[in-house]
C-alpha cells in the first residue's frame, strides 16, 4: 500500500516527463491496436462467411463478368438448394460525383438467401409491395443523412447504365456485417434499364445460392458448374468464405507489411520509453543508494521502480487501446476492396493485445536502467552526481 | 555564438541517451523513406504511361477505361476529325481499345492472379509510340493469341511464350513479349480486339479511344467533341488520365503518413524529454556561459542546435537503415504488385532529402521549449546552486 503511494509521488516529481512518456506510449498503442486489427478483421470476415451455407456463382472467366439471371431457375431445382438470388451491382452517385453509393439490385429471394441481413417480415413485405423500395445499411444511412420514408434519387455512374433512379427508403439493414449495403428490387432495375434503352437482357453479376446443410455445399457447387459447362456462360461456384479469401489475397502481402509496421512502432516507443526511464533512474541514483543504506532491499527498490513502469504502461496503453476501440468498434469502411462492407473492426482481443504490448514495452524499457542502478554499491551511489 | 563543438562534446558525454533519442528519429525517417520508395515507384509507372503525349477519349463522366463505352458510330465520327494526326496514307492515328480483366487459371483449375487484358487493332502499335515487341511477334489478326507486357512476363513465368492459357472458353497461345518504356501498360496482356469481343459478349463498341493530336489542336478537338450532338464523350491527355488513376497511390501515402506522423510525435516527445534533462543537468554550465558574456539568444540557439544535431544524426542513421532494409529484403529493384499494377520500389533523391528535413524538424521542435528554459536560467542563481 505504501509502495503505491511512493510510486505515485515519484511519478509526479517530473510530471512533464511522465506525461510525455505516457502520451508516447498511448499514441503507439493506438496505432498498434489498429494495425493488429487488420489481419484479425480479415480473418473475421472469412470466418463469418463460413457459417452462412451460401455459395457464390461467378462467371468462370472472372468474377466481374456477367451471368444470365435465368440460371437461378435451374439451380433452384437442384437437390440441396434452398433458394437462389441474382444480384447486380449498380455503381451510382448521390449528391456529388465523388459521393459513390454501390447499389445492388436483388431478386425477391433476398430474405431466404440472406437471413443474416436481419430484415424483419414487415421489411420484406414492404419491399414486395413498393417497387422503389431500398433497404440500407446503418452506416450508409448515417453518412447520407437518410431517414426511413425518405425519397431519394441516385445517378448511375457507368456509361452503359447511365440513368436516374428514384427510391423510397423503407428500412434499415440491422446487421453490422453490412453497414454500407444498399439493396433494391431487381424487377424495378430491369424495367428502368429497358425504359432507358439499355437492352432487355436479364443479366446478373453473380448468383447467391443457399444450401440446406453444410454437407450439401460441395455437391451442390459441383452440380452447378457441371450443369453449365460448355454453355455460353460457364460458371465457377465457390463457398462464400473461399470467394472472400480469394479476394483478400488479391490485396497483396498485407499481413507482412502490417506486422513489420507493428514491429517498428514498438521499437520506436521502446526507445523513447527506455530513454525516459534511464533518465529517471539516473537522477535518483544517490537516493536509491540512501534507501539501500537505510535497509531497503534491492527487491523492494526494483518493485518501486518497475511499479512506475507498469503504471505508465497501463495508463498509456489503456488510453491508446481504449481510444482505438472507441473509434473503430463499429467498423471502418475500406471502400471498394470488399464491396463497401466493413473491413476493419477493433475488437476486444486486439485492444487487449495493444494494452499487453504497452505493458511489456514499458516494463522491458526499464530493465537495463533499473538493473544497472541496483548494481552500483550504495557507498559509491551516494556520492554520484547526476 | 557558442561553438558547435561544445554541443557535440556534450552529446558524447551522454552517449547512450543521445543515441537512443537519435534512434527514435531514425525509425521514423526509415518508415518515411520506405513509404516514398513505394509511392515513387507506383507514380513513375503511371507517369510513363502518359509520357507519350497521347490523348484518351472516354464516355462522359467516366473515370476508368473499364467503365467506359464508345459505340462504333461515335468512333466513326471521331475518326474523321481533322485534328488527329494521320500517316502519309491518310490513316488516322486513333486506336480503339477494349480493356477487361480476368483471372488466370492455374494448372489445377485454381485461380492464379488477376490480369488486365487489352484488345487492340494493329494501329495501336503506331499510336503508342513507346511500344516495342521485345521477343516473339504480335498476335495474328483473328487468332486466339496474346502478347504479354514485359513487367508481367517477369513476374509470371507461366505467362511467357510459348505457354498457353485459358481465357473465356478457349485456350490462347502467348506469342510474344512487348515493352512500353516501363509504363503501367507493361502489366497488361494484349490481344486482337475482334477476337476478344467474341469472348466478352461486348460487341459493337469499344471502351476507350487512344489518339495522337496535331500540335496546338487540343482546344479545337475538345470543342468539337462538346458541340457534336452525336457524341457524349470527353478527351483528356493520357498524363491527366493516369494521374487520376494514381489516386490509389495517394490513399496509400495518406495511410502511411498517419502512422509516420504519430510516430514522429512520439519521437519528438522523446527529444523533448532528453533536452529537458540536458538543460536541467547543465544549469551551472549555462550560468558559466552567460557569465563569460554569451547572450540569452546564444544559449537558446546553442540548445536548439544541439537538438537538431541529434535529429540530424537520427536522420542519417534512418536513411542508412532504410537502404539497408531495402537491400537486405531484396525490395530494391524487385517488381511487386498492388492490385493489378506492377511496379518497382524506387528510392529517389527527393525521398532522401525530405527524410533529412523531417529529422531536422523533429530535432528543432523537440529542442525549442527546453532551449527556451535554458535561455531563462539566471546567471547568479545557477552558479550558486549546489
Amino acid at each position: 500500500m505504501n509502495l503505491l503511494k511512493l510510486i505515485e509521488r515519484n511519478m509526479r516529481r517530473n510530471l512533464r516527463r511522465t506525461i510525455l512518456t505516457t502520451i508516447t506510449i498511448a499514441l503507439a498503442t493506438f496505432i498498434f491496436t489498429i494495425l493488429i486489427s487488420v489481419p484479425a478483421s480479415m480473418d473475421r470476415i472469412i470466418r463469418d462467411a463460413s457459417g452462412t451455407l451460401r455459395l457464390v456463382v461467378n462467371n468462370r472467366t472472372a468474377p466481374w463478368y456477367d451471368l444470365p439471371a435465368r440460371y437461378c431457375n435451374e439451380i433452384r431445382e437442384m437437390p440441396g438448394c434452398v433458394a437462389c438470388a441474382s444480384i447486380t451491382g449498380w455503381p451510382a452517385t448521390y449528391r456529388s460525383p465523388r459521393d459513390v453509393v454501390m447499389a445492388f439490385a436483388v431478386s425477391p429471394e433476398l430474405g431466404q438467401v440472406f437471413p443474416d441481413y436481419g430484415l424483419s417480415r414487415s421489411d420484406l413485405l414492404a419491399m414486395a409491395k413498393e417497387r422503389r423500395t431500398a433497404q440500407v445499411g446503418t452506416v450508409l444511412m448515417k453518412k447520407e443523412g437518410w431517414k426511413i420514408g425518405d425519397q431519394i434519387t441516385l445517378h448511375g455512374a457507368d456509361a452503359y447504365r447511365k440513368m436516374d433512379l428514384q427510391f423510397v427508403i423503407m428500412g434499415t439493414i440491422p446487421s453490422k456485417r453490412y453497414p454500407n449495403a444498399f439493396v433494391f428490387r431487381r424487377d424495378y432495375f430491369n424495367e428502368s434499364l429497358k425504359a432507358h434503352g439499355y437492352g432487355e437482357a436479364d443479366i446478373a453479376w453473380n448468383l447467391f445460392v443457399r444450401a440446406d446443410s453444410a454437407e450439401h455445399l460441395a455437391a451442390l457447387s459441383k452440380e452447378i458448374d457441371d450443369n453449365f459447362k460448355n454453355s455460353d456462360y460457364e460458371t465457377r461456384t465457390m463457398t462464400e468464405s473461399d470467394a472472400l479469401a480469394g479476394g483478400l489475397s488479391e490485396i497483396g502481402n498485407l499481413r507482412a507489411i502490417v506486422y513489420s509496421l507493428c514491429a517498428v512502432v514498438i521499437l520506436t516507443v521502446m526507445l523513447v520509453a527506455a530513454n525516459s526511464m534511464a533518465m529517471t533512474v539516473r537522477e535518483r541514483t544517490s537516493e536509491v543508494s540512501v534507501m539501500r543504506a537505510i535497509g531497503f532491499g534491492p527487491g523492494q527498490i526494483a518493485n518501486l521502480l518497475f511499479g512506475e513502469c507498469v503504471l505508465i504502461g497501463l495508463i498509456g496503453g489503456a488510453l491508446g487501446a481504449g481510444f482505438a476501440w472507441w473509434m473503430f468498434s463499429d467498423g471502418l469502411t475500406l471502400g471498394a476492396v470488399l464491396g463497401g462492407n466493413a473491413a476493419l473492426w477493433v475488437m476486444p482481443p486486439a485492444a487487449t493485445a495493444g494494452l499487453i504490448a504497452a505493458l511489456i514495452v514499458s516494463l522491458a524499457s526499464g530493465v537495463i536502467p533499473i538493473v544497472g542502478t541496483l548494481q552500483i554499491p550504495p557507498a559509491l551511489g551516494v556520492r554520484f552526481v547526476a | 555564438m557558442i561553438p558547435l563543438r561544445y554541443n557535440i562534446r556534450s552529446l558524447l558525454v551522454r552517449r547512450t541517451t543521445s543515441l537512443m533519442t537519435a534512434m527514435g528519429v531514425a525509425l521514423v525517417v526509415m518508415i518515411l523513406l520506405m513509404l516514398s520508395g513505394f509511392i515513387a515507384g507506383l507514380r513513375q509507372t503511371f507517369a510513363s504511361a502518359g509520357a507519350g503525349g497521347n490523348f484518351i477519349v472516354l464516355a462522359r463522366g467516366v473515370t476508368s477505361e473499364s467503365g467506359s463505352y464508345i459505340s462504333r458510330e461515335q468512333f466513326e465520327v471521331i475518326r474523321s476529325r481533322p485534328e488527329i494526326v494521320t500517316d502519309p496514307k491518310g490513316e488516322a492515328m486513333l486506336s480503339p481499345e477494349f480493356l477487361t480483366g480476368f483471372m488466370i487459371e492455374g494448372p489445377s483449375g485454381t485461380m492464379n492472379g488477376f490480369t488486365m487484358l487489352r484488345g487492340v487493332y494493329p494501329i495501336a502499335q503506331r499510336v503508342h509510340q513507346a511500344i516495342r515487341i521485345e521477343s516473339g511477334r504480335w498476335p495474328t489478326r483473328g487468332a486466339s493469341e496474346m502478347v504479354v507486357g514485359k513487367k508481367l512476363a517477369m513476374r509470371a513465368p507461366n505467362l511467357t511464350p510459348p505457354h498457353q492459357i485459358r481465357f473465356g472458353r478457349r485456350m490462347w497461345t502467348i506469342v510474344g513479349v512487348f515493352s512500353d518504356g516501363g509504363s503501367a501498360r507493361e502489366s497488361e496482356m494484349w490481344t486482337d480486339l475482334d477476337v476478344l469481343e467474341q469472348d466478352t459478349h461486348y460487341a459493337n463498341g469499344f471502351a476507350a479511344l487512344h489518339l495522337r493530336l496535331r500540335p496546338g489542336m487540343e482546344d479545337s478537338f475538345k470543342r468539337a467533341l462538346d458541340n457534336d450532338q452525336r457524341l457524349r464523350v470527353d478527351a483528356e491527355t493520357e498524363a491527366e488520365f493516369y494521374a487520376n488513376a494514381s489516386d490509389f497511390a495517394d490513399q496509400l501515402r495518406g495511410l502511411g503518413l498517419i502512422v509516420a506522423i504519430i510516430l514522429g510525435v512520439g519521437a519528438t516527445f522523446g527529444g523533448i524529454n532528453t533536452m529537458y534533462a540536458a538543460v536541467a543537468r547543465r544549469g551551472k554550465e549555462v550560468g558559466v556561459l552567460r557569465a563569460l558574456g554569451f547572450s540569452r539568444r546564444n544559449v537558446l540557439f546553442s540548445f536548439i542546435a544541439e537538438s537538431i544535431l541529434i535529429g540530424l544524426a537520427g536522420g542519417v542513421i534512418g536513411l542508412g537503415l532504410g537502404v539497408l532494409v531495402a537491400t537486405a529484403t531484396g525490395l530494391n529493384g524487385r517488381l511487386m504488385s498492388v492490385g493489378m499494377f506492377i511496379f518497382s520500389f524506387k528510392l529517389t533523391a527527393g525521398a532522401f532529402i525530405s527524410g533529412l528535413i523531417v529529422a531536422i524538424l523533429i530535432g528543432a521542435i523537440g529542442g525549442f521549449l527546453p532551449a527556451l528554459r535554458a535561455a531563462r536560467i539566471g546567471v547568479v542563481d545557477s552558479l550558486r546552486a549546489a
